[in-house]
């Protein structure tokens, strides 16, 4: 019953030659697979029991008002009115300090497992939200990309019959940055309803066996029909994994106060795949809502304040369970915000931001380079210091063992915030 | 190897144009079939397999063509569908295409739709579906019985998913679907519970404005209060200029990226300025206005919104834009250029009229080709409002509820779109099908087969049997007259399934639905007298309604 990857290949390549309708994302992943598939190009797992958990700010996280360079006169020249005030900045160095709704980060950063990259961006930014997503998730600075980093990477996992978990993206659809179309990403939004409900008073048996007729329909389901390989992977993902995520579910008691927000739900289905020994290896979850054009302060406050308590929680549940080694992880958003705030005490559209990386095995510190507020681009945006390529780079290499110069297309530079393993 | 070109795959069934010689995937190119004949010559016998039960009853098993081949010469009707003159039978091939189109102009067919499409034909149900103006409709009287007041988030959703529902024009509501697609807007953003009419009225602007000029519905929506509020218009002064609305009309809305450059949002934003919210209208006012002069898209002057619109909507990259946007959400993903033509082309003759546009597009051969059909993965929204009319049951508010809950898990929540963009589903179907996905819509059909046979109201009740015999599915049963558990599956075969269904998957229906039978169970009176485990009826549905076919739009 188990769909393999290479009868996933095999079942794409059939409908992609067909000619029959695939948008170009999942013909182009298919043609990387085959490439990647006759090239051998499949890691083994050498980092067996590392996790990596990306968290996405989307809507463009206002760096400025993140990681505040509160000695920068420049930054008060150009938010007179929702500029952190010195006085309030949770400091980092002489330099910088986080945003105070950032608070519960202190513990981590404190203990060295924080670390801060700053000016992370691309050359030639893209102010539009989608295209800078596609560009931060594919790695195509066209915004014409096609299978994700993350899908990427999953793709070349050996061994993944029978192990749904190998990646998770937590929410209702599949991010970008884990689509290709031999990666079978599972999506759960609550371990609870990630089961198959019977029918009224139906027992176990006939449940079971209704199911298995029902896979069996898609599984016979003609191959050259619009999407029919993604319509059986996907039953069959749902049903294996509803069966091992509810083996679970009752054993996994969490060990620290999660706040009830749905970035903290989210982290807290990662921490049960990873600390029940689901063999999970890339875990994905979204907060958005950071596109403050208007009366930011309280909104990214408030966004800030749910990723640091959520971050807080997730690490501290971790720790508990004794799996807090094993777990890196890293945020990102599609762009910062404009340096000068605009009339509406909100920021438009920017370009470069720093991100945080955090876990056991991080170097806590700061990293890359700080942009110049006095030298912005032609838009008033920050020039970018370092390439988000190169984060990328790191954590697929140093932290999951896998060939970052094989899934990134290129060598984009390493940064120094993973302890030497 | 079985592909799209092989005659003898059974997926092939909507292409009008059959014909023995030619490969079907010459089809798929648009510029072909507009040059090949629009009305098909009498069938000729091809190799198909797949042939239905109901085939070899009728002794065309030799000769069956695809669903041509059960046409209405072939001689079977459902008894209370013949002597409707002009009309299709259910198991015709006009049928399949015309519920085709009840698919993708609403949310696919109810029992009582089949009735009223069936008799016009093809072309009559297709101009009764998209020339709406003409239906009468008593969905506002529908909806009162609700009593849905708009004080909460969820009514929202519940009055427009019963108003999908209920209403006698699907069109009419799918295209207010798909304009909340694309001029999207979020009660997130909205403020206090006291601004959620506002929602609605956004909802009936679009309503209003759905097949109309397409200048107008942008010069409406740019100065709507829910979208001032959501892209942050009312706070776009001339002194400072918010760019949220200006970039989203040129990247969204219109031309699409790479069309402008950061110069003309920040300039657009400039002369979009000056609009507040001012009680449940929109309002200009005069000193936020910037009063210097303007260069936006190569055009220099006092610019202001109607100047922007009458830009943005001429720009020759916009009705391609729109093409693609509609092609993608009524058709299939990622659509040619040539299938876009005729759209385009008619955005320009008719001087932007939507309405041109979506004749356009019903009636290009690429809609009922090969390609078109079972292409696109229903929408979270179509897949319940379409299993709720299909199973013939008005949902009241606790359904509308369960329906709402469902909806959001998989995916989509309308009145609450994932971001400026709207739902990715809408231009990718992909998008839709997650493994979350895919478990709550099959614990969906779980749930609404146990309520259309009357099994929640009976046990909530505690009596077995009464629930079943008062039950939706009961009343379909008995209305269609159907008398045989074969007769069962034919029917909602032809009703969920188009009547495209091989035979060795007819036959896993037909065995859940005669090998299940539990005596402990409700049953159902079949036409005649016989009985009909309700278990057992769901069982069939459940895996109709969960299967592969039935996923696809």
């Amino acid at each position: 019953m188990q769909l393999t990857r290479r009868a996933m290949i095999r079942d794409g390549l059939l409908a992609v030659s067909a000619g029959m309708v695939m948008p170009a994302v999942f013909s182009r992943a298919v043609l990387a697979a085959r490439n990647a598939a006759q090239e051998g190009a499949s890691w083994a797992m050498a980092a067996q029991q590392r996790t990596l958990i990306v968290v996405q700010m989307a809507g463009g996280n206002d760096g400025l008002n993140t990681i505040v360079p509160y000695t920068d006169s420049a930054y008060y020249q150009a938010r007179p009115t929702i500029g952190v005030k010195a006085s309030d900045v949770l400091h980092l160095d002489q330099r910088v300090g986080m945003h105070p709704a950032l608070a519960s980060f202190q513990g981590l950063w404190g203990q060295g497992k924080l670390a801060v990259v700053e000016g992370v961006g691309y050359p030639n930014p893209n102010l539009s939200h989608f295209a800078a997503m596609d560009i931060w998730q594919t790695l195509d600075l066209s915004g014409q990309g096609s299978a994700g980093w993350l899908g990427k990477y999953v793709a070349g996992l050996v061994d993944k019959d029978g192990h749904p978990f190998q990646s998770l993206a937590v929410g209702a659809s599949l991010p970008t940055a884990l689509q290709a179309l031999n990666a079978d990403v599972p999506v759960v939004g609550d371990p609870k309803a990630y089961a198959l409900q019977a029918d009224a008073g139906q027992a176990k048996s006939a449940a079971q066996a209704r199911v298995q007729a029902l896979l069996k329909l898609y599984n016979t389901y003609p191959q050259s029909a619009p999407y029919a390989a993604l319509l059986d992977a996907t039953a069959q993902s749902a049903y294996t994994g509803s069966q091992q995520l509810q083996d679970v579910e009752s054993r996994y008691q969490p060990q620290a106060k999660y706040p009830s927000s749905n970035l903290a739900k989210g982290l807290q289905t990662l921490a049960e795949a990873i600390v029940e020994g689901l063999g999970l290896r890339v875990g994905y979850v979204t907060l958005g809502g950071f596109d403050t054009h208007a009366q930011q302060a309280n909104t990214q406050a408030s966004l800030l304040k749910d990723l640091a308590d959520s971050l807080a929680a997730f690490y501290t549940d971790l720790a508990a369970h004794g799996a807090s080694q094993q777990v890196v992880v890293m945020t990102w958003s599609e762009f910062g915000r404009r340096v000068e705030e605009n009339a509406s005490l909100g920021t438009d559209h920017g370009t470069a931001a720093p991100l945080f990386v955090l876990g056991d095995a991080v170097r806590g510190g700061i990293y890359g380079e700080p942009p110049d507020l006095n030298h912005l681009d032609n838009a008033g945006n920050l020039n970018f210091t370092t390439d988000f390529r190169s984060i990328y780079a790191t954590v697929l290499d140093g932290w999951l063992g896998a060939p970052a110069r094989a899934i990134l297309g290129g060598d984009f530079g390493s940064q120094g915030f993973l302890q030497a393993s | 190897m079985t592909t799209p070109s092989d005659p003898r795959n059974p997926l092939n069934p909507l292409n009008p144009l059959d014909e023995p010689t030619q490969p079907i995937s010459s089809y798929d190119d648009a510029t072909t079939i507009q040059q090949a004949p629009t009305v098909a010559a009498p069938l000729a016998p091809r190799p198909r397999r797949g042939v239905s039960r109901r085939a070899v009853v009728i002794g065309a098993a030799g000769a069956a063509v695809g669903i041509g081949a059960l046409g209405a010469g072939a001689g079977y009707a459902l008894t209370h569908l013949t002597g409707l003159s002009g009309g299709a039978s259910l198991y015709s091939s006009d049928a399949a295409k015309i519920i085709h189109v009840l698919r993708r102009a609403g949310f696919g067919p109810s029992p009582a739709d089949l009735e009223t499409y069936l008799g016009l034909g093809v072309s009559g149900a297709m101009d009764r579906l998209l020339n709406y103006a003409s239906v009468s409709n008593d969905v506002d009287q529908r909806l009162a019985s609700l009593n849905l007041p708009f004080t909460t988030r969820a009514n929202l959703v519940r009055w427009w998913l019963a108003r999908m529902t209920l209403t006698q024009r699907p069109f009419e509501e799918k295209m207010t679907l798909f304009w909340h697609g694309v001029l999207t807007s979020s009660f997130a953003k909205i403020g206090k519970s006291v601004n959620l009419p506002l929602m609605i009225q956004q909802n009936n602007l679009l309503r209003s404005h759905a097949l109309g000029r397409f200048d107008d519905l942008m010069l409406a929506i740019s100065t709507d209060p829910a979208m001032l509020y959501w892209l942050d218009g009312r706070f776009n002064t001339g002194a400072a200029p918010n760019e949220n609305y200006s970039r989203e009309l040129m990247e969204l809305f219109t031309m699409g990226i790479g069309n402008y450059t950061q110069d003309d949002v920040h300039q657009g934003a400039q002369a979009l300025s000056g609009w507040v919210v001012r009680g449940d209208q929109g309002a200009f006012t005069p000193r936020r206005f910037y009063q210097g002069t303007i260069t936006y898209l190569g055009h220099s002057g006092h610019l202001g919104l109607t100047d922007v619109i009458s830009l943005v909507c001429a720009h020759p990259a916009t009705p391609g834009h729109l093409a693609r946007r509609m092609w993608s959400f009524f058709v299939y993903d990622n659509p040619s250029l040539s299938d876009l033509q005729p759209l385009i082309d008619a955005y320009h003759t008719s001087n932007h009229q939507i309405s041109a546009m979506v004749q356009a597009m019903f009636h290009s051969p690429a809609f009922f080709s090969a390609k078109a059909y079972r292409a696109r993965v229903k929408s979270p929204t179509e897949f319940v409002v379409g299993a709720v009319r299909a199973v013939g049951l008005t949902p009241d508010v606790p359904a509308l509820s369960i329906m709402a809950q469902a909806s959001a898990v998989m995916g989509q929540t309308v009145f609450d779109p994932p971001n400026v963009a709207g739902w990715p589903g809408d231009a990718v179907s992909a998008s839709w099908l997650s493994t979350q996905a895919w478990i709550s819509r099959v614990n969906f059909v779980n749930l609404l087969l146990l309520g259309a046979t009357g099994a929640l109201k009976s046990r909530q009740a505690g009596a077995s049997a009464a629930g079943a015999a008062g039950s939706p599915l009961q009343q379909v049963i008995s209305e269609q007259k159907l008398g045989k558990p074969d007769d069962v599956v034919d029917y909602f075969v032809a009703l969920l399934l188009d009547n495209q269904l091989p035979s060795d998957r007819r036959s896993v229906l037909l065995d859940a639905l005669t090998g299940e039978a539990s005596s402990a169970e409700a049953t159902l009176a079949l036409a005649g007298g016989a009985k009909l485990s309700a278990a057992a009826l769901r069982q069939a549905l459940y895996l109709m309604m969960s299967m592969p076919e039935y996923q696809m739009n």
